[in-house]
């Protein structure tokens, strides 16, 4: 069977199936995704919900009509499909929940949401789903700044403690409605499940493909007639918006990396500025955001 | 041990304000409840309760895809209960093409507070800032849900509200929970009455003087003035106010006749079986 070789997040992946969201490469792998059997559930999980199990370097994921995914150890995916999958619909879950599982267990801190370089410094979009984080991210990639992710952003710290950014991979995920108002045409995109009217953004030219120190961390907030306004967080508030915009902080938790985590937050709060921006997403335009953006990152730059 | 009391109601029917009364009844303090802060557990079609549950993203995940597996969403959490929970639900009693209902009967029990559609139209056109015209077409349609439009995000999950008719009937034939009904109009023309037998329902041990107390401090205008201070986190963007008028029967000063005739035609049967409609064919409220 011919195997396939990426990066993202940093790592050397070798997969049994095409990912073409990923960037294709050379190199010794150390993460496996494979086919094969997944078991039925974990032995101790220590967290276990719907469709989910965790224990200690293991995680387990069982989707109807997609498939069942494993993963061990922080190397190693395995994907069983089910019989009617179809590839992007599995995609879609590897990417998101499986590999945040992967991450975690390499000990990566996960944050939710999109990141984009600025003068060699990386500042993060934050916030739930909905938020606007991948939108706003992609408008600023139009405006000339480098994608470092999307949705989920590893984060490592290096040999003095700093924590940068390590690049994803070089798509954004967007709705149909972020589509057109990026002035985008639908038509030469793909969605990202044949049944979504979510589409996938290439960004392979505006991909910056090196690491950055973290800097910035902006939390977007939607929230129903709030006026358009920036505030910062303070320092004693930071560790609970760290900890409130971990990427699954509950697979992560039961995944032994609970003292880890807050290591990897602390030192986040240490160095990085956190500011919250809060809007009403009805009543504030895409155009007000990026200016309110630029003319805050570039203040940011300037300290 | 505890169990989900379903707050279920077709939207504008009087939802917040029982959920009002019942913050000030469970409250320790004696204050007022912040309406910012009730002390319910927020509502069935919470996204990111669905995705702490699943470990899912829901954004990723068609809307029938959530719906198989809002059930066992709704089942641990009430497995997992240890006192009563209260849990908003704007979503008609529906089953999933499989024939299990949306909402299982574990451990559930659900109040049902209905509105005179009437009032309804009036309200919940104040409320999505469009036409009465197109509110009261919205009500009649059989298959209306709230989130479902497909080229967006939406903060919460797609609900299935039906009809008016098919909301009130869909909690009222369904075969697995029990449901206890409230008028609107009864909590405001005899409020204790109404209230008691209710929280009797519900199962909490309460005096009549607390009920009596709670009553007082969720009042109509006691929660408009709160908005009027601080602000409604509910209210939708582009409505001035989530608390406006409060009362029965104030379509008469908004609906023309051939918009009452409307209603009346989609929602007779069921307007009469709640007593909206007498037997003489007059409106009751």
């Amino acid at each position: 069977m011919d195997k396939y070789v990426y990066k993202a997040y940093g790592l050397i992946i070798e997969s049994d199936f095409f990912i073409p969201e990923f960037i294709e490469f050379q190199g010794q792998p150390v993460v496996f995704i494979k086919y094969g059997e997944v078991k039925p559930f974990l032995e101790n999980p220590d967290e276990k919900r719907i469709r989910f199990e965790a224990a200690k370097d293991e995680f387990l994921l069982k989707l109807e009509g997609v498939a069942k995914f494993y993963v061990a150890n922080g190397n190693e995916i395995i994907v069983e499909p089910d019989v009617d999958a179809e590839m992007d619909d599995i995609r879609v879950f590897l990417l998101g929940s499986v590999f945040a599982a992967l991450l975690q267990q390499k000990q990566y801190l996960v944050l939710h949401g999109s990141s984009i370089v600025v003068n060699g410094k990386g500042i993060l979009f934050t916030g739930s789903s909905g938020s606007g984080k991948s939108t706003l991210a992609a408008a600023l990639c139009k405006k000339g700044y480098k994608l470092l992710t999307d949705d989920l952003c590893a984060i490592k710290l290096n040999e003095t403690g700093k924590p940068e950014i390590i690049p994803g991979f070089p798509k954004l995920k967007l709705w149909k409605d972020s589509v057109l108002l990026l002035g985008e045409n639908i038509d030469s995109l793909t969605p990202i499940r044949s049944k979504l009217q979510k589409y996938r953004l290439d960004a392979a030219a505006v991909f910056s493909q090196d690491s950055v120190p973290m800097s910035k961390m902006y939390i977007l907030c939607d929230q129903s007639n709030s006026e358009l306004m920036i505030e910062t967080v303070q320092s004693t508030d930071k560790l609970k918006e760290l900890i409130t915009n971990t990427y699954r902080y509950r697979f992560m938790k039961a995944q032994g990396g609970r003292s880890h985590h807050f290591k990897q937050i602390a030192a986040v709060a240490n160095v990085v500025d956190i500011s919250k921006i809060t809007r009403d997403k009805k009543l504030t335009t895409l155009e007000q955001m990026l200016t309110l953006c630029e003319e805050e990152i570039n203040t940011v730059w300037e300290r | 041990m505890g169990e989900i009391i379903w707050l279920a109601s077709y939207p504008k029917s009087g939802n917040t304000w029982f959920r009002a009364f019942l913050s000030n009844l469970l409250s320790e303090e004696g204050d007022t409840v912040d309406i910012n802060h009730l002390e319910t557990d927020g509502i069935a079609s919470n996204r990111i309760l669905f995705d702490e549950m699943t470990g899912i993203d829901s954004e990723d995940m068609t809307m029938d895809e959530i719906d198989a597996l809002r059930p066992e969403v709704y089942e641990y959490i009430a497995e997992a209960l240890t006192k009563t929970s209260f849990v908003k639900i704007h979503d008609a009693y529906t089953h999933l093409t499989d024939g299990r209902p949306l909402i299982p009967s574990y451990k559930a029990k659900a109040i049902y507070i209905v509105r005179n559609p009437l009032d309804v139209a009036v309200s919940f056109s104040y409320h999505n800032n469009s036409s009465l015209d197109k509110t009261i077409d919205n009500m009649a349609k059989d298959d209306f849900c709230f989130c479902s439009r497909p080229i967006k995000f939406h903060t919460q999950l797609r609900q299935k509200l039906l009809s008016w008719s098919g909301h009130v009937d869909s909690w009222f034939d369904n075969n697995g929970i029990p449901v206890h009904v409230i008028r609107y109009e009864d909590m405001k023309n005899k409020p204790f009455e109404t209230f008691k037998k209710a929280v009797e329902f519900i199962g909490l041990l309460c005096d009549d003087e607390k009920i009596k107390n709670a009553l007082e401090l969720s009042q109509f205008e006691r929660l408009k003035a709160q908005e009027e201070k601080t602000g409604f986190r509910e209210k939708p963007t582009n409505m001035n106010a989530f608390f406006r008028e409060g009362k029965t029967g104030g379509w008469r000063d908004h609906l023309s006749e051939e918009q009452v005739s409307r209603i009346l035609e989609k929602h007779k049967r069921v307007m009469k079986n709640l007593g909206y409609i007498d037997e003489n064919n007059n409106i009751v409220f």
